[in-house]
């Protein structure tokens, strides 16, 4: 890694355990020690040594194991109460692999544990695209385990990538940066968080040890509690991966309000800080109620409390899953939007259209976002319950078109850059535009509950999330890649590499979209041999689709360590990131930056952006 | 509180080799745990053999495995079972037989083993229950079966193998002389149309002669 680093010649070392091999170990110590006082201590008739309750709480003793383990210990424990740990962190490559508080290692940590749980999740889905390749069982013995790994790739992709990759990863490096900042406010919390989210994939990954469970994503009640003991694993595991969400948006929302360089106005911000702020308020508000409404599955199932069952109200779960739900979504869109007006201005050259409306549409899609949860409970609601979350649903399409038209307004009569980072915001918006539309006919009641829990649903919600986000997250890190790394990628294979994607990812769900017009259901691996063919070719798509994923990191990893030298600011970019060296020094800026003119203007009425330079006189 | 580290600082460094083994080794051996440790216990189960049960031993029927799910019984030895359904939810029962070997179409599933046994272990055999607690219903199928005290809490049906269904929370005591049956015996969960026993809720008995 090519950061700029520092390292006082004279500082002795001394060589520890790796920290993420302690960090397992100490989880292995912790689980054992709570489980074993549990199975000591609980009053049933009889008792195993592991059970649903000793289980839960040697988890707990497990995660703070795996904290300390990594470095909390010396990084927060330690100093907690007053002492200074004489062994100091790394400062080489090594830093990135243990607990650290500089927002740019913490970034780039989130970035890697979000990359690897993408490849993890994608490795499940295209198993179940093997099996969906066949109209009956062949490749999971039995259809509990094909529901396992639909939800266990479900559950990562949305709450260790979809929700993390542009918030914890790009907004914890980017953000302080773009707002002329050294710092987060919290770092050391910062730091605790990242390593929340591989304790958190690894909990769920390994979910079936206890059993098979079948909710998928949501694990509605009472399906949840039918399960195999399983299902308890991904409650957990999504405790501990929501937590870390949880801290990055308090993390970067206080950051962003009071770790502004002077002249950084709430005007100016900038469009990618404002899509972290926007969907970090949705974070803190959603969270929290996520949090709860898990914490009563677990203990509807440990206790048990009857919540949910027949002496219960099972509906009252889907109103508290999906009261998070659906403005989850948009935690993980509203930064692709903020993204394709960051970098579109940037590749023009050309004045942001209507940025006030942008930022208005990011904040009206906030807001909104609560309003419309019950468009996915259709089937258990009369018609005239079923109208406000029709409108709003509908509504909500307004504020999201402003980025639209900001996008758009900007590219009008531009002299776009067709760069590898343009392209693939140009095809971020061409698949949103898809899933965008296809959700305004699902908030149509009578499309709705005609297509309910068919591929349908899962063709409109890829095309937003792997459509809008994936492909924007991956545009950001072609466009960053260069600030990061100092290092520039081969233009023509990421251009190659981007068409690849955009026609799989096209070929398999604009295809998906049909077999569930032809009454294809989520939820089976098994269908009738009429609808083989298009399932055949949906999954020859995929698999195309996933390799197309892999060659992607492939040529980022390599362009890091291998790529030609970049200059500093290779874009023509005027936001503050692109005001300091490449990579960036330890504390961003030699001098703290003065903003006096607008990051977004372009052309003749461009103004300096500083008072006075703040770039390092040596890279 | 405040305590100052007299000692001059010193930075930490770690082997990338002990880093990457020691990451690679934690990977396989997760995987191995996932998806092979049926084979590997069985293999293991194989090489250094499995000690003998006998006298008075526990099962526990859980969501949705037993514990222990393979035991080692020898004929001719005299065996007390309690079998504790300790799941708060689901309602389970103990069967033990030798698994159809046909398979059988399943609709839209395909083809899949054919569901229930072909052999009831408990045919035939002398057997004492006792001590019975949330006890939901018991097929005495083809056992020869004794009662200790009143029959009412047995709530004693037909239909089915040898199969006592306990409540969540429940437990019965089997008293049985391991019948002259060697080879490899099943046993599962067959409520809710097989789902516990398809889910993984099964366990595998050896008996051993002399």
């Amino acid at each position: 890694m090519a950061q700029n680093v520092v390292t006082p010649t004279a500082v002795k070392k001394v060589r520890i355990m790796p920290p993420m091999l302690r960090g397992f170990l100490w989880a292995g110590i912790g689980f054992v020690l709570l489980n074993s006082i549990t199975a000591a201590i609980r009053p049933d008739v009889g008792h195993p040594f592991f059970t649903e309750v000793s289980i839960t709480i040697g988890w707990i003793g497990g995660v703070i194991g795996w904290l300390l383990g990594v470095g909390a210990y010396e990084g927060m424990i330690l100093p907690l109460f007053g002492v200074t740990p004489r062994i100091q962190a790394a400062t080489d490559w090594r830093k990135y692999f243990a607990f650290a508080t500089e927002h740019k290692v913490v970034g780039l940590q989130y970035l890697t544990s979000s990359a690897c749980a993408f490849i993890l999740a994608g490795g499940i889905a295209m198993a179940m695209r093997i099996e969906l390749a066949s109209s009956t069982l062949y490749f999971f013995a039995y259809s509990d385990r094909y529901l396992s790994a639909v939800g266990i790739h479900g559950t990562i992709m949305m709450f260790s990538v979809a929700t993390v990759a542009l918030v914890g990863g790009l907004g914890n490096y980017m953000v302080p940066l773009m707002i002329g900042a050294k710092t987060t406010v919290f770092p050391r919390l910062s730091g605790l968080g990242q390593w929340l989210i591989p304790a958190g994939v690894l909990t769920v990954a390994l979910s079936p040890l206890l059993g098979y469970w079948t909710t998928g994503w949501r694990g509605y009640e009472p399906l949840g509690s039918q399960d195999a003991s399983g299902v308890i694993f991904y409650y957990l595991g999504v405790a501990a991966l929501t937590m870390s969400s949880l801290i990055v948006s308090l993390n970067l929302v206080a950051t962003i309000v009071f770790n502004r360089a002077p002249g950084v106005t709430w005007a100016r911000l900038p469009m990618y800080v404002w899509g972290v702020l926007t969907v970090s308020i949705l974070n803190l508000i959603w969270l929290p109620e996520i949090q709860m409404a898990f914490i009563l599955r677990l203990l509807d199932r440990l206790v048990p409390l009857n919540l949910y069952n027949a002496t219960g109200q099972p509906l009252s779960d889907l109103e508290l899953f999906w009261l998070f739900g659906h403005p989850e979504v948009y935690i993980v869109v509203v930064p692709a939007f903020a993204l394709w007006n960051e970098i579109i201005p940037v590749m023009a050259q050309k004045t942001l259209f209507a940025r006030s409306w942008a930022v208005i549409g990011l904040i009206f899609v906030m807001m909104l976002s609560g309003l419309v949860w019950a468009h996915h409970m259709f089937t258990n609601m009369r018609n005239s319950e079923m109208f406000p979350f029709s409108f709003f649903t509908e509504m909500i399409s307004i504020p999201t078109g402003f980025a639209f038209m900001a996008a758009i307004g900007t590219l009008w009569k531009s002299r776009y850059r067709l760069t590898t980072p343009g392209l693939l915001i140009l095809m971020s918006m061409f698949n949103f535009l898809h899933g965008g539309i296809s959700g305004v006919y699902l908030a149509d009641p009578p499309v709705n509950l005609q297509v309910h829990d068919t591929m349908f649903i899962v063709a409109h919600f890829h095309y937003t999330i792997i459509g809008g986000m994936v492909f924007s997250w991956i545009a950001a890190m072609y466009y960053w890649l260069p600030k990061i790394t100092g290092r520039m990628y081969n233009e023509f294979w990421g251009k190659f590499l981007s068409i690849w994607i955009f026609v799989a990812f096209n070929a398999a769900f604009s295809t998906m979209f049909l077999v569930g017009l032809e009454g294809m259901n989520r939820w089976v691996p098994t269908y009738p041999p009429y609808l083989h063919p298009l399932n055949l070719a949906i999954s020859i798509a995929a698999w195309t689709l996933g390799v197309g994923f892999v060659l992607h990191a492939v040529h980022i990893v390599w362009a890091w360590k291998k790529g030609p030298k970049a200059p500093d600011n290779p874009w023509g970019g005027r936001t503050l990131e692109w005001q300091t060296s490449s990579p960036p020094p330890d504390h961003n800026f030699d001098t703290e930056p003065e903003v006096v003119g607008s990051f977004y203007v372009y052309g003749e009425h461009a103004e300096p952006v500083l008072a006075q330079p703040v770039k390092p006189e040596t890279t | 509180m405040d305590q100052e580290n007299t000692q001059e600082p010193v930075e930490a460094t770690w082997s990338r080799r002990q880093f990457i083994t020691g990451l690679t080794g934690l990977g396989i051996a997760g995987a191995v745990t996932l998806f092979g440790k049926t084979p590997i216990v069985t293999a293991a189960r194989d090489i250094f053999g499995s000690p003998v049960s006998s006298g008075l031993i526990h099962v526990y029927a859980l969501d949705f495995y037993y514990w222990p799910n393979y035991m080692t019984w020898r004929v001719g030895d005299r065996m007390e079972v309690v079998f504790h359904n300790q799941s708060r939810t689901h309602w389970h029962e103990w069967t033990i037989g030798r698994p159809h070997p046909n398979l059988e179409s399943f609709q839209g599933f395909g083809v899949l083993n054919r569901d229930g046994w072909v052999h009831d272990f408990w045919d035939g055999v002398p057997v004492t229950l006792s001590h019975p607690i949330g006890v939901d219903n018991f097929v005495p199928h083809k056992a020869i079966v004794t009662y200790v005290g009143p029959k009412g809490p047995y709530q004693i049906a037909s239909g089915g193998d040898f199969s006592p269904t306990l409540m969540p929370g429940g437990s019965i005591t089997l008293s049985f002389t391991v019948p002259n049956k060697p080879g490899i015996w099943h046993f599962g969960c067959f409520v809710q149309q097989f789902i516990h026993w398809r889910t993984g809720m099964r366990g595998t008995i050896n008996i051993v002669r002399d």
